[in-house]
């Protein structure tokens, strides 16, 4: 059993690089997530289990209705909102300059990215021009938050697999000390491990600091030294690999349809970065690979991410030597709480997340305060996607395809 | 083979693992550097001539994304060292336990009255042990403080082209 | 990049004008133009949202309460995105898109949670966010942050 799977592993290895990347195709019916489970007609009852919100697997709080038959999943319906905060509700009361340290707490694994979002919608609505300089570090700072959040997942992931890897928890607390050191470089440029509150309308608001370059470019060294490692304990690994392909298979067009974005959507084969399709910040100035895999499954949404982290480290290292002089703040610095009064509008901003497309729609009336304030939170999609993946699993899987979406529970509930 | 391999190779990978160096430090028993821009707690600072630096202009109170601090203006009065009339504060007390540590109530002070204190405030037994009173929030100027005061941030975020071209000149020449 | 092309079949099938900020599709016909856009390859549904606007008196004219509900999709081969909206007065239904994007389905649901206006036609149409015996929609602009709400929640 395990060798042939770790046969077929190394021949659809081998095919990856020979196939034409194309999106994945259909893959059977879909499933059905409006089932009537009273009508299902098999030996036995249906059994009802709630999975979450308190589940150590469920990624944060999540609640999972599953019924079952047998061990196979029938039916899925996620239940969200245990963290929902009204951060849209609250973004209607704040004025702009204060709305940007609120949004760090919605994905509280990758900061940098929610603020860059919506300072970037503001911006866009303000039509304020972003200096050189502050593209820059915004650049450096969402990759590096891209391979902390990254290291995180990957962690918790190979946690989820369970004691099947020697432990599961070795590989965690690798992930988690390096990423650890990238935590400690946003320490020394904003002062803050978390809620960085670094970037703000019109540029960031901390300078680098002296021989920050050199630890950075130290750390990113070590990291990509030490992805094999992780790589060499978790997809060499034959139950790893037998754990994960042809699990939670997911087709193009449905993801397209489900608005699954980032990873998610390139392990379908769908060639699509907003990194280089919308360059912002100072993806125009250098180019960016964008990892796919063609298999739309679980370990094909492994494989993009450890690619990513790779092409994440060399962006982030590419640019550091480059930053150019020049101001941070492209604007009149922010000394009173009312100082954003963009003109009446509308702007969609978008950007690539760790978890795919961030976005931003905000509209103006004129006032200090947006008028409305939605964010397109990428956990939110990849979770709808579960009601189409978790039917015919079984309860181990559901764990590791809930895992392989990379959701965070703070960003999907708002 | 084939199953066994990968795990010799986990198995190495963890034993080339046990002689590095740990990064993490056994908190309270050991001192852990912090950056220098660390910011933690909160101080109210005094000018040099001892007057108390806070003018109670509220501008700290408006900014705060939730509403933590309160400052309580009193009239305006002679300062006793340099004999001019200016603002006081004659109340400030800010709730560590709301504050979302955003910084922004430091860069909009106009007189440099409030920074970050780089150490931690003590964990309490009692809501009152995270409620910064004015009095506490002077004491903690004996604490050391992040670099990042309201006119050095308000400076560095000045997109003026002028003076920047100048700082920025001699900079590059060396490499050029 | 705003898709010319489906802005052309808007104006020659819908007689609708594009913007910058997308037609205004009257709802009768937004499933039709919804129907249309997949054709047209616009697969990648980007998101769904509402906003509520409350009366206002605009001089004489009074202008009721109204929802706008917009859309957003993609065209991920071309990167072409294409938004547009449509607007109902308070009560009146929306034609629920689930039927042509899968995604629609909790887009939607978000959005008559948080903002009110109800998806007809919708597979599943239940609150999201909130709980299920919920008062109210918290993004309606007379919903105030303070609403005092029951203890226990
Ligand atoms: S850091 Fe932010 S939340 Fe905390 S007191 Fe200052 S302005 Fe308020
Ligand atoms: S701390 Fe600064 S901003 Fe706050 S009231 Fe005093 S002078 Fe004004």
């Amino acid at each position: 059993m395990a060798m042939s799977a770790h046969a077929t592993a190394h021949t659809s290895q081998a095919k990856a690089a020979e196939l034409p990347r194309v999106p994945t195709p259909a893959i059977g019916p879909r499933a059905n997530p409006y089932l009537d489970a009273d009508s299902f007609e098999g030996e036995g009852d249906l059994m009802v289990l709630n999975m979450g919100p308190q589940h150590p697997s469920t990624h944060g709080v999540l609640r999972l209705k599953l019924w079952l038959d047998g061990e196979v999943v029938i039916k899925a319906v996620p239940y969200l909102g245990y963290l929902h905060r009204g951060v849209e509700k609250l973004l209607e009361k704040l004025s702009y300059v204060q709305s940007t340290p609120i949004v760090d707490k919605n994905d509280y694994v990758a900061s940098m990215t929610n603020e860059l979002a919506l300072v970037m919608a503001f911006e866009k609505l303000e039509g304020c021009e972003v200096p050189r300089r502050a593209r820059y570090l915004r650049t450096i700072c969402a990759e590096m938050q891209r391979v902390a959040s990254h290291l995180l997942w990957l962690g918790t992931f190979a946690l989820d697999m369970g004691g099947a890897l020697g432990g599961g928890t070795t590989a965690f607390m690798y992930c988690l000390r390096e990423r650890e050191r990238i935590l400690d470089l946003f320490e020394e440029l904003t002062g803050a491990r978390f809620h960085y509150h670094m970037m703000q309308i019109g540029g960031v608001r901390h300078d680098l600091p002296v021989g920050w370059d050199v630890h950075m470019k130290q750390v990113a060294a070590d990291i990509r030294a030490r992805i094999p490692e992780y790589e060499s304990m978790l997809s060499a690994n034959p139950i790893f690999r037998s754990r994960t392909k042809g699990i939670g298979r997911i087709d193009a067009r449905l993801a397209m349809e489900l608005g699954l974005s980032g990873p998610n959507l390139r392990a379908c084969g769908v060639d699509f970065d907003l990194r280089r399709s919308q360059p912002y910040a100072a993806y125009d100035e250098i180019e960016v690979h964008s990892a796919l895999a063609y298999e739309g499954d679980v370990y094909a949404r492994y494989q993009v991410r450890v690619a990513e982290m790779y092409e994440s480290l060399r962006i982030a290292t590419a640019l550091v030597d480059g930053v150019p002089a020049g101001p941070i703040m492209g604007r009149k610095p922010i000394e009173t709480v009312n100082a954003v009064k963009p003109p009446a509008g509308e702007a969609y901003v978008a950007i690539d997340s760790p978890r795919g497309e961030l976005g931003c729609w905000v509209v103006s009336d004129g006032s200090p305060r947006p008028y409305r304030c939605k964010l397109r939170p990428p956990s939110y999609h990849a979770l709808a996607a579960l009601p189409y993946l978790l039917p015919g699993t079984t309860i181990p899987d559901v764990v590791v395809i809930l895992g392989s979406l990379d959701p965070i529970m703070g960003e999907a509930d708002r | 083979m084939s199953v066994i391999a990968p795990l010799l190779d986990a198995l190495r990978t963890t034993i080339r693992n046990l002689g590095r160096k740990p990064i993490t430090a056994m908190h309270p028993f050991e001192p852990r550097t912090r950056a220098p821009r660390y910011r933690q707690s909160f101080a109210l600072l005094h000018e040099a001539n001892g007057d108390e630096a806070c003018i109670g202009c509220k501008k700290c109170e408006k900014i705060c994304p939730s509403e933590v601090i309160v400052v309580g203006t009193a009239a305006k009065r002679e300062s006793p060292a340099t004999g001019k009339k200016r603002g006081w504060a004659d109340d400030f007390t800010l709730d560590l336990q709301a504050c979302i540590v955003c910084e922004l109530c430091v860069q909009v002070c106009p007189v440099d009255a409030i920074v970050m204190v780089r150490v931690p405030n003590a964990p309490g037994f009692e809501r009152e042990d995270l409620f910064l009173t004015m009095k506490r929030l002077y004491e903690n100027e004996a604490l050391p403080h992040a670099p990042a005061i309201g006119s050095s941030m308000i400076a560095s975020h000045n997109p003026a082209p002028a003076s920047q071209a100048q700082a920025a000149a001699p900079a590059q020449e060396p490499g050029t | 990049m705003i898709g010319q092309d489906v802005a052309q079949i808007a104006h020659e099938r819908f007689g609708l004008e594009s913007g910058e900020l997308g037609p205004s599709v009257p709802r009768e016909r937004l499933l039709e133009f919804a129907s249309a856009l997949c054709e047209a390859g616009y697969l990648y549904l980007v998101y769904i949202s509402a906003m509520h606007h409350p009366a206002t008196k605009n001089g004489e004219a009074e202008v009721p309460a109204r929802y706008t509900v917009v859309y957003r999709v993609r065209d991920l081969a071309r990167g072409l995105e294409f938004p547009f909206r449509c607007e109902v007065p308070l009560g009146t239904g929306v034609p629920s898109v689930a039927s042509v994007w899968a995604g629609a389905d909790w887009q939607e649901r978000e959005a008559y949670d948080l903002v009110g206006p109800v998806f007809e036609g919708h597979p599943d149409l239940r609150r999201i966010m909130l709980p299920e015996d919920w008062e109210g929609h918290p993004l309606h602009r007379d919903y105030a942050i303070n609403t005092p709400h029951h203890p226990w929640r």
